[in-house]
């Protein structure tokens, strides 16, 4: 971590749990939001920070089509959301990638965008990946509607009724984006421009950002067309039902290859929330507000997980698991759990991984964080990443340091099973149509001479045979230059070195590996919730829920 | 899914609305069209990587890094400034690396883009490096700041130039690289064609499982 050397807390070094235990899919794919999740750094910041909001421009007619600007001023800089409506018929809604059309499309633009600026965008926004956006926008980003959920609010609304709490409930959103872009795609900003903002140093705050001034924009969009259509026996959405609502967000095999592409960044980002846990684990006793910040978080990931549904059966039995664990958890709080005692966390957290299933672990495990905040906040700085310094090769390594540090950090790939069909039966690769990243099946499908290397366990296990025939005392330079396809792999162990978290410890062509794994770890530090798989590469989440909107913040909610 | 005027799926990676002949990509989008492009022209996926890296650090020193890269990609195996580069780059720490010794490489395709190689060699090193091109000597001080290097733009597509490789006696601070992300369109036409041999064509099956399992419009 980038932040090492300056760790207050050298103590919880020991509480942390090993890479072998957290870098497992199975585990990764159980992960729950944190504190240290990423729309919750920028709710805090928001707050912290005063952050005004307004909303200069809303030209929309009664069927929805028109634009609207959703402005975000801190401190230093203003940001604007620029969303566009549009009517779109039902047979061109599609959340996959290949969609050419949407509900709603959106980009964030860095700072407030005049007359021309809105032409331009209005040219381009609207056309997606086929459009064109420029330095000044941070994000592109688009939306499709509940349909159901979406009538029915303006149904409602319109006749002066508030929509069915038991319907918001069940699906939580108006709509769900299906991509949102940042990190100069299309045109837009490179991460590099405004990555020495303060604002915007922590991964994915410009995308979070433009979500959530969406989510404002989705209950505003429902208001007008009820108004439009009722007219004066219109009303708006009661404050209990909007703070109900949250984003939707629809994502597929695109995200899965991200983390295992950006170790540096994977390594800091659970680094971080495996040092929060051992900070709490650390800790010699319990206060009565940490107790009572505990108590209300474990509520809340119980009500949580009731109101959670999924029509996946594989979601659907550790939904199961959850809520009966979640039980447990409170129960031995109530009956078991020696709060006075010496360590008290780390004595509930070792009860719970000896008897818990994942979801509930994982789910204790932010429930636990939720109150130290004085603790761990901090670690939110450690979340960024400068993959470049990381990037360069030491050629002058020696072979015997190249194995030491494989036997040290890739010992979980040696065992694997690489050679047999269900060892390697997949493989990932970009499609030509579109570039989006797919997985294959090896034995059934063209296109594995074309595989992309996210096969990183058999990877390791190449390297290793081949500096088994090089003299321990030869540098890696001279391997590169007779085998340089071992390139990529010696530069990831090179990284890993220092990064413990930094691989998946698993078999990612295997026939058996789950990509909503990979999604749903990289969503929840996104804080993602109510995640609903659609297929076994394929999941539906919500962001937000529950969240104050903009206008909430000046009165004081929560985040 | 009905056809469209505008159809990405159709349009397969080109960026719409040329205007005239040249157009503005970001350093990220440089990169990854530079890297497929490496791994299409044949490079493994490490060294595809450093391609992609040295593209994206040559348009942030304001040269025509795509257009280099092109170049340096066409050039034999022999004259490839690529793996010139990352060799140096390797062997920076090393007896026989150009630290230790000056190093001359005789018939290199499209010099320059030995320079960001070199940068790391200098920061790997803690020593500015000095490439001479004959005509023109640069000295590399480190990856960061990346120096404007647009003078040289005149000296690009060089082929068979003779580049001698010395540790630097005078360290002279150059001033900060411009980003240049312009790139021609026959330029971006044939990278693209390299970058899309790293893709496979779509089939029937590989489109239903890329989806989900139910309707989207509920």
């Amino acid at each position: 971590m980038t932040c090492g050397a300056l760790n207050p807390m050298p103590e919880a070094a020991p509480y942390r749990r090993s890479p072998d235990t957290v870098m497992r899919l199975a585990r990764m794919g159980a992960a729950h939001p944190t504190r240290l999740s990423f729309l919750r750094q920028m709710l805090r910041r928001v707050q912290n920070e005063n952050w005004r909001f307004e909303r200069p421009v809303w030209e929309f007619d009664a069927r929805g089509q028109g634009r609207a600007v959703y402005c975000a001023i801190g401190p230093e800089r203003t940001y604007s959301l620029v969303a566009f409506g549009h009517d779109l018929p039902d047979e061109l809604r599609s959340d996959r990638v290949i969609a050419t059309a949407w509900d709603a499309t959106f980009t964030l633009f860095d700072g407030v965008p005049d007359a021309d600026d809105l032409a331009r965008l209005e040219r381009n926004v609207p056309l997606q990946e086929a459009g064109r956006v420029s330095v000044r926008e941070l994000s592109l980003s688009r939306a499709n509607k509940s349909v159901r959920l979406f009538d029915h609010v303006v149904a409602r609304l319109a006749a002066g009724q508030q929509p069915d709490a038991a319907q918001l409930a069940e699906t939580g959103y108006l709509m769900r984006t299906t991509a949102v872009y940042g990190s100069g795609k299309f045109g837009a900003a490179d991460r590099a421009q405004i990555a020495d903002r303060p604002e915007m140093r922590a991964p994915f705050q410009a995308e979070m950002l433009s979500v959530w001034l969406t989510r404002a924009y989705t209950v505003d969009l429902v208001e007008h067309l009820a108004q439009r259509r009722g007219g004066a026996s219109a009303v708006t959405l009661a404050p209990e039902l909007r703070r109900m609502l949250g984003v939707g967000n629809s994502t597929g095999l695109g995200m899965a290859p991200f983390l295992v592409r950006h170790p540096v960044l994977l390594n800091n980002w659970m680094m971080a929330r495996e040092e929060a846990l051992a900070r709490v684990r650390a800790q010699r006793t319990a206060t009565p507000e940490t107790l009572a910040g505990f108590e209300a978080a474990l509520k809340a990931a119980q009500e949580n997980a009731q109101g959670w549904q999924s029509g996946h059966p594989v979601q659907q039995a550790r939904l199961l698991e959850l809520r009966n664990g979640l039980d447990a958890v409170a129960a031995h709080m109530r009956d078991v759990w020696d709060r006075l005692g010496d360590h008290p966390w780390d004595a509930l957290w070792r009860w719970a991984e000896a008897r818990l299933p994942l979801e509930a672990q994982e789910a204790l495990a932010a429930a636990m964080i939720e109150p130290h905040g004085d603790l761990v906040d901090g670690l939110a700085d450690c979340m960024a990443a400068d993959e470049d310094s990381a990037f360069g090769i030491d050629g002058a390594m020696t072979v015997a340091r190249a194995r030491a540090l494989l036997s040290e950090r890739y010992s979980w790939a040696m065992g694997l099973d690489h050679d047999t069909p269900a060892g390697c039966a997949r493989f990932w690769y970009v499609s030509e149509e579109k570039l989006e990243p797919r997985l294959g099946e090896r034995a059934a499908e063209p296109g594995a001479g074309r595989e992309l290397p996210l096969d990183i366990s058999r990877q390791a296990v190449a390297l290793a045979r081949a500096l088994a025939d090089w003299p321990e005392d030869t540098p890696i330079a001279k391997v590169l230059l007779a085998q340089p396809e071992h390139r990529h792999m010696l530069r990831r162990v090179q990284m890993a070195a220092m990064r413990p978290y930094a691989e998946v410890r698993d078999n990612l062509i295997a026939a058996d590996v789950l990509p909503i794994d990979l999604l749903r770890c990289k969503l929840a530090f996104f804080g993602a919730t109510r995640f609903d798989p659609r297929s076994d590469r394929w999941v539906r989440i919500s962001l937000f829920q529950g969240a104050p909107y903009p206008q909430d913040l000046a009165a004081g909610a929560d985040t | 899914m009905s056809e469209m005027a505008q159809d990405p799926t159709r349009a397969g990676s080109e960026p719409p609305d040329w205007a005239g002949e040249v157009m503005q990509l970001s350093q990220s989008e440089i990169t990854a069209l530079a890297t497929k492009a490496a791994r299409g022209a044949g490079l493994s996926w490490g060294e595809a990587e450093e391609a992609g890296w040295a593209c994206g650090w040559l348009a942030r020193a304001g040269l025509p890094a795509p257009a280099m890269l092109l170049r340096g990609l066409d050039a034999e195996s022999s004259a490839s400034p690529l793996r010139a580069g990352i060799r140096l780059m390797d062997h920076a720490g090393l007896p026989e690396g150009p630290c230790a010794l000056p190093v001359t490489l005789q018939d290199v395709a499209e010099p320059l883009v030995l320079v960001p190689f070199l940068a790391r060699v200098a920061e790997r090193m803690g020593a500015p490096v000095d490439l001479d091109l004959g005509s023109h000597t640069i000295c590399l001080t480190g990856r960061e700041p990346v120096p404007d290097l647009s003078a040289l733009r005149g000296i690009c597509h060089r082929t068979g130039a003779r580049a001698t490789i010395s540790v630097s006696q005078s360290s002279r601070a150059a001033a900060p690289g411009r980003f240049d992300g312009r790139i021609e369109r026959g330029v971006w036409q044939s990278l693209d064609a390299l970058a899309l041999l790293t893709t496979v064509p779509a089939s029937e099956v590989s489109r239903q499982r890329a989806g989900a399992q139910s309707s989207d419009n509920d």
